[in-house]
């Protein structure tokens, strides 16, 4: 196998000569080459996997739970895409409620990252409060009230930001957002 | 702004992307490669145009390919080694009728697609008959007869 192609090369040249064939053949960085590309197919299969797990936008590691400890519940993705509709879920305990009323005050800081596309329920009104934008809803005070709103994102990067029931404790949500 | 910037990413993203799949990917189109081809660009396709359809847009955006085109081929031209890092070398992958294996292996081609080479390019019927195979950077195996 050995033969001609070895004493081929020309020393610091890129141009080389294969017996009589003439190529720019260059082992060297053919070599690298490879290697760089070994590496590269190692870099998409974790990129895959973190895809799949839900580190690049909605899934398993994205969708999370938090809670006032007083009977609000939001379910949100840490990772969201710009551009990509995403959801954000609320749920009120019967006993959180105020005379059959939910007022949910989400900052307005966080809402003008993203374009809201929808609310479910529709909310009885709404109104700006200070540094927030609050949502009143009316319940029954048997069951769980569950609130949906759906938003675009519309800035990459991080965001944070603020929502509290009636007067409960604020509950922080952190999102990033790959553009 | 966001249209350049956006076209870039997805020029610079393929290139990268591209030469991790080596000299042979969609190198010679088979049906599926041309299935792949077509989602491929309608995949790309959103990220680059984003909301924006107007006319505008579409023509930043080919004009910042082509831009990036010709910028590329303007650096390669004068640096042999940008040239090979983004367009790859040629490499001999059989010499006097032996195949390199270990080359071969490497660049996941093997003797059917050299024969395959040899009787579309030189009407050749054996290894034997082959003095040189080499893949080229474009993906294509080239043939030297004996």
């Amino acid at each position: 196998m050995a033969g001609p192609i070895r004493r081929r090369r020309l020393a610091g040249s890129q141009s080389c000569m294969a017996g009589a064939l003439q190529i720019n053949e260059d082992l060297q960085f053919q070599r690298r080459d490879w290697f760089l590309q070994r590496v590269g197919w190692c870099a998409l299969g974790l990129l895959l996997l973190a895809g799949l797990a839900g580190l690049l936008g909605p899934g398993p590691l994205s969708r999370t739970t938090r809670t006032d400890g007083r009977g609000l519940e939001v379910g949100y993705e840490r990772f969201v895409r710009d551009n990509a509709q995403t959801d954000l879920s609320f749920r009120v305990a019967p006993q959180a409620l105020v005379s059959d009323q939910a007022r949910l005050l989400i900052q307005r800081d966080y809402l003008a990252a993203s374009r809201l596309q929808r609310i479910e329920p529709e909310p009885r009104s709404t109104r700006s409060l200070g540094e927030y934008v609050e949502f009143s809803f009316d319940a029954q005070a048997s069951e769980p009230l569950a609130i949906r709103l759906t938003l675009e994102p519309d800035e990459f990067g991080t965001h944070s930001g603020s929502v509290r029931l009636n007067d409960g404790p604020e509950v922080r949500l952190e999102q990033f957002t790959y553009p | 702004m966001e249209s350049v910037i956006r076209a870039a990413v997805v020029y610079v993203v393929l290139l990268v992307l591209f030469r991790i799949a080596g000299k042979r990917c969609l190198a010679e189109v088979t049906t599926f490669d041309l299935v792949l081809l077509l989602i491929i660009s309608e995949a790309v396709q959103h990220a680059m145009i984003a909301d924006d359809k107007s006319m505008t847009n579409a023509l930043l955006l080919v004009s910042t390919l082509i831009g990036l085109n010709i910028l590329l081929s303007v650096i390669a031209k004068r640096w042999t080694s940008f040239d090979n890092l983004i367009e790859d070398v040629p490499l001999v992958i059989l010499r006097d009728g032996k195949p390199l294996r270990d080359r071969m292996q490497k660049e996941r081609v093997d003797e059917h697609d050299i024969l395959e080479a040899a009787r579309a390019h030189e009407g050749l019927e054996r290894l034997e008959q082959i003095k040189y195979a080499i893949l080229e950077r474009t993906g294509q195996i080239t043939i030297v007869p004996k």
